[in-house]
């Protein structure tokens, strides 16, 4: 049985009368917060921070999460493999394996010092009408089978500290309008908790006309019959209609959800090289690896004082970051892992598309979300990784530092960043010591 | 570990208070003794496994007045249990199987107190080279590994290849005289398996190298013939406890003699020879409580806790302070500090579990399944019984292969060795050193079965795990990874 410190440490006790950090009158003292992930939350281990269980889940009910881990860590090869179950990698692919993108104690390098990029950001390719490149599909895959991949990308920063993404060692030109749109991967924590929480609850904060006059929208993608949640777009329903989407677009696996290659009419080389399997990947290894995502648990919170945690969360509130940034979410009712049901925790995301201004968008629509429409990613876990030497924020990784990707935000965010910018050194302070102790 | 108790027949002496009666002296019913002894028992099996044909238990009896009976019913028998100042300390034999027991405790006024607890005697799960067993209601269910039929299935297969190979558990009925037979015991290792039925009869099948199975007649010529289903030796009779090494079989019958089989080329039949044998050979040892067995070395413990080794001592396994490439082929004693009352071995180390709850090992230490310091001070080979200092109070011990795991007092799975094939059910690559880290959530274990290179455990709630090398289905699981590891232990499903 893994520690209750974290119980212990997330009790935030009243009368603290802090004086350091946001002014006094501005903290509740009788603030009592939730486990970060609600039973889903775990004392912190430094070199397996985002592979590790929900501490209270009996073995017993671990379903198929052992597999789903096998599969998740494995290394995929091209079909025929000496191992059924893991192969049908490629012929167009990124990379062979989800470990390689989804690290467990960081987030995989994606804008490397020599210019060129990794395994930590993909490119989908698109237009501000949302159409994808005639040749290449929706995404650039980086792997062929046959030796000539779709290209690679190397980056540059621009005069005003924005980065520049260039295509290179591609044998097709782009359509006209087509550029390249930069995803990072995300450190995967907590994925099962944003799985559960029922559509309603996000519709709690959608705000497509802004009623409240507070100049923050918020907006569901429900460009398909259900609503997005998962993705910097919001595109994907359901952590299976994630995972399958990472198979077949970063993997090139086919599975029922995803049943074809990622190729486009244009290019021949799917109906080449030979398949894995009709799926490539079964039905029960999307349900392991859903299984495996759903269990891992959040780590607890780090709190090195509490009157300025308690500081910064009411700054955090007062300039508007919240608006968004919703703190709490709540599970429904879950039959498959019934200890992850009626679960309160603090991901800091409403799940829902918000305006970011001009200076983030990227210039392509995806699948019913706009070019500068972006899903509010949650903020648990990012003082783990902040100046790791690799991690980087934002959906392009401009953002070296927390700090730094709060001073990205504009559109609906604008009046938020502008507060943030009017508060002192020390209340700054308080602010960012909240966002790295969630 | 302080018991719940129940009350025992109160209704013989029953009075009832307040009853409007004058005819006897109220302050006589007031000052009745009404309080029953209470019974604490040092530690709770609570069915969990063990492999010694005694047990011994300990623990207090204390009475507000005074403790005029303790009586131990077990198996249809009833003894009286001395104890001194409250304390006692009684051993009992136990039949293959569960064995349920009885303490009841009377004081002077006839107050009683009774409390139960039971103990299983034999191995519930079996893990092999690459196949595996449970034992489930009294059946034998098999999976895994069947080149040589050593699942029981009734023929061979591949897990590539055959469309019936038994990836998940099948089970396997035996007919004995067109009964069916019900057993209490397995031990698989390597290819070879062998299971014990309720009547004191040992089956045997799958790979029949050097006379293993035991099945050959009293000649000159060993049957090395694989059975593909199990067969009835019929040369053992009244077995309550049976093992394997990797070569060779060893059997423990109700007398306390030890039969064995099989090669025979390091003496590990320990029978004055070095010829195999299909046919029992018996050991010159007396009132033997529990048997083991390393790849090519036997191990015995008797009745006064004394442990005895044969077979080879080529990395010192035999623990005579030397390692050398004699073949031990009779009995010799191994030095320890204390009574043993359990023991485990690996390919070539060997873990002996001391009464004070102290863990003894030596013979190979190669992946420091034995153990080992930060600073790397242990050796490769250790010739003699070493305490393990990261051990006390452990329950129980297992071994195989180059991989160790004991239960401590916490009652959580401590591995250490080799875990390169995620044969420790640890999230981690490497050999732990010492036993240091439990596997997470494995909790309520009541039987391990280290394979070869993987594991199978059994949980109180009769749950079945594995975990570590998955090779021809040796996990049990639907769609395995073939050659692969797996470091979380999983749950085997049962279609029954």
């Amino acid at each position: 049985m893994k520690s209750k410190l974290y119980l212990l440490l997330n009790i935030l006790l009243v009368g603290c009368g802090g004086s350091d950090g946001a002014s006094d009158s501005v903290v509740d003292n009788t603030l009592v917060l939730g486990a970060t992930g609600g039973v889903a939350t775990v004392e912190y281990q430094e070199n397996n921070g985002f592979l590790q269980f929900i501490p209270d889940l009996d073995i017993q009910e671990y379903n198929g999460a052992s597999q789903g881990r096998e599969l998740f860590i494995a290394t995929w090869g091209p079909a025929p493999g000496a191992r059924d179950l893991l192969d049908g990698y490629g012929p167009l692919a990124i990379t062979d394996s989800c470990a390689n993108c989804h690290e467990s104690s960081s987030r995989a390098e994606s804008l490397k010092s020599d210019g060129s990029t990794g395994n930590g950001i993909l490119f989908r390719l698109r237009d501000i009408e949302g159409n994808v490149d005639s040749m290449l599909g929706a995404q650039l895959q980086t792997y062929s089978a046959d030796g000539v991949p779709e290209g690679s990308v190397s980056w540059s920063e621009g005069s005003s500290n924005e980065i520049l993404f260039h295509l290179n060692d591609n044998v097709n030109a782009l359509d006209e309008g087509i550029v390249l749109a930069p995803r990072l991967s995300p450190q995967l924590i907590g994925m099962g908790l944003l799985d559960l929480v029922p559509e309603s609850v996000i519709l709690e904060y959608q705000d497509v006309n802004d009623t409240d006059m507070n100049g923050i929208f918020g907006r569901a993608n429900q460009q398909q019959q259900c609503i997005g949640r998962f993705g910097w777009k919001a595109i994907h329903c359901s952590l299976d209609g994630q995972i399958v989407g990472a198979l077949q677009q970063d993997m090139g696996l086919t599975s029922t959800l995803n049943p074809a290659e990622p190729c486009s009419d244009n290019q021949g080389i799917c109906n080449i090289y030979p398949s894995g399997g009709d799926p490539e990947v079964s039905d029960k290894s999307v349900q392991d690896i859903n299984d495996f995502l759903t269990i891992l648990a959040v780590p607890e919170r780090r709190i090195n004082k509490q009157e300025t945690f308690l500081a910064g969360r009411a700054l955090f509130n007062s300039t508007g970051c919240n608006a968004c940034h919703r703190e709490t979410l709540s599970t429904g009712e879950v039959e498959r892992f019934p200890i992850l049901s009626n679960q309160t925790f603090y991901p800091y995301t409403d799940l829902l598309l918000h305006n970011m201004g001009p200076e983030l968008s990227d210039g392509a629509k995806e699948s019913g979300a706009e070019a500068d429409e972006w899903r509010t990613p949650p903020l648990w876990g990012l003082g783990l990784i902040e100046g790791d030497g690799k991690s980087r924020f934002l959906h392009d990784g401009r953002a070296l530092t927390i700090e730094q990707a709060i001073l990205w935000h504009g559109g609906e965010s604008e009046s938020a960043k502008e507060t943030y910018s009017q508060l002192t050194n020390d209340e700054k302070d308080a602010l960012l010591a909240f966002l790295r102790a969630i | 570990m302080k018991l719940q108790h129940s009350f025992l027949s109160v209704c013989i002496l029953t009075f009832i208070a307040g009853c409007d009666s004058n005819d006897s002296p109220a302050s006589e019913e007031v000052n009745k003794d009404t309080t029953e002894p209470e019974i604490t028992l040092s530690t709770l099996a609570a069915n969990r496994s063990i492999y010694s044909s005694t047990y011994s238990i300990n623990g207090t009896v204390i009475d507000n007045q005074e403790v005029t009976s303790l009586q131990l019913k077990v198996n249809d028998l009833t003894k009286n249990v001395t104890f001194n100042g409250g304390d006692f300390d009684v051993s009992f034999v136990l039949t293959p199987g569960l064995n349920n027991y009885e303490l009841i405790a009377l004081d002077a006024a006839g107050n009683g107190a009774s409390m139960t607890d039971s103990i299983y005697f034999g191995q519930q799960v079996a893990a092999g080279g690459a196949h595996s067993g449970a034992i489930i209601d009294g059946q034998i269910w098999t999976w895994g590994r069947n080149n040589l039929g050593q699942t029981g299935v009734g023929f061979t297969s591949k897990l590539n290849t055959d469309e019936n190979h038994p990836t998940t558990p099948q089970k396997i009925e035996v007919l004995d005289n067109e009964e069916l037979v019900t057993f209490t015991s397995l031990a698989f290792n390597q290819n070879a398996s062998i299971a014990l039925d309720n009547e004191g009869d040992v089956w045997a099948w799958g790979d029949g190298d050097g006379g293993q199975l035991g099945l050959g007649d009293q000649d000159s010529v060993v049957l090395d013939v694989d059975y593909y289903t199990p067969q009835k030796i019929n040369a053992l009779k009244d077995i309550v406890s049976i093992t394997r090494g990797y070569d060779h079989t060893v059997a423990l019958d109700k007398n306390g003699q030890v039969f064995t089989f099989g090669e025979n080329d390091k003496g590990q039949l320990g029978n004055s020879s070095n010829e195999d044998a299909d046919y029992p050979q018996l050991v010159t040892l007396t009132n033997i409580v529990l048997i083991t067995a390393a790849s090519d070395s036997t191990y015995a413990i008797d009745s006064d806790g004394i442990l005895w080794g044969w077979g080879e001592n080529d990395n010192g396994q035999l623990g005579q302070g030397s390692d050398d490439t004699n073949d031990y082929n009779t009995p010799v004693q191994i030095p320890l500090l204390e009574k043993v009352i359990s023991v485990a071995a690996g390919k070539a180390h060997v873990l002996a579990l001391g009464e004070s709850g102290k863990v003894y090992g030596w013979g190979l230490n190669a992946s420091n399944q034995i153990g080992n310091t930060v600073e790397d001070t242990w050796p490769d080979e250790i010739y003699e019984a070493v305490e393990l200092p990261w051990i006390t109070q452990a329950k129980a011990v297992w071994a195989n292969g180059n991989q160790s795991f004991v239960e401590k007092s916490d009652q959580l799975i401590y591995p250490w060795g080799f875990n390169g094939t995620g044969t420790l059910g640890l999230e981690s690559d490497q050999d732990p050193i010492s036993p240091t880290v439990a596997i997470a959530e494995l909790n309520n274990v009541q039987d391990i079965a280290p394979g070869a290179l993987h594991t199978i455990a059994l949980r109180k709630d009769r749950s079945i795990f594995s975990w570590g090398w998955s090779f021809e289905g040796s996990l049990g699981i639907k769609e395995p990874i073939n050659i692969w590891g797996y470091t979380v232990p999983q749950k085997v499903e049962f279609n029954q």
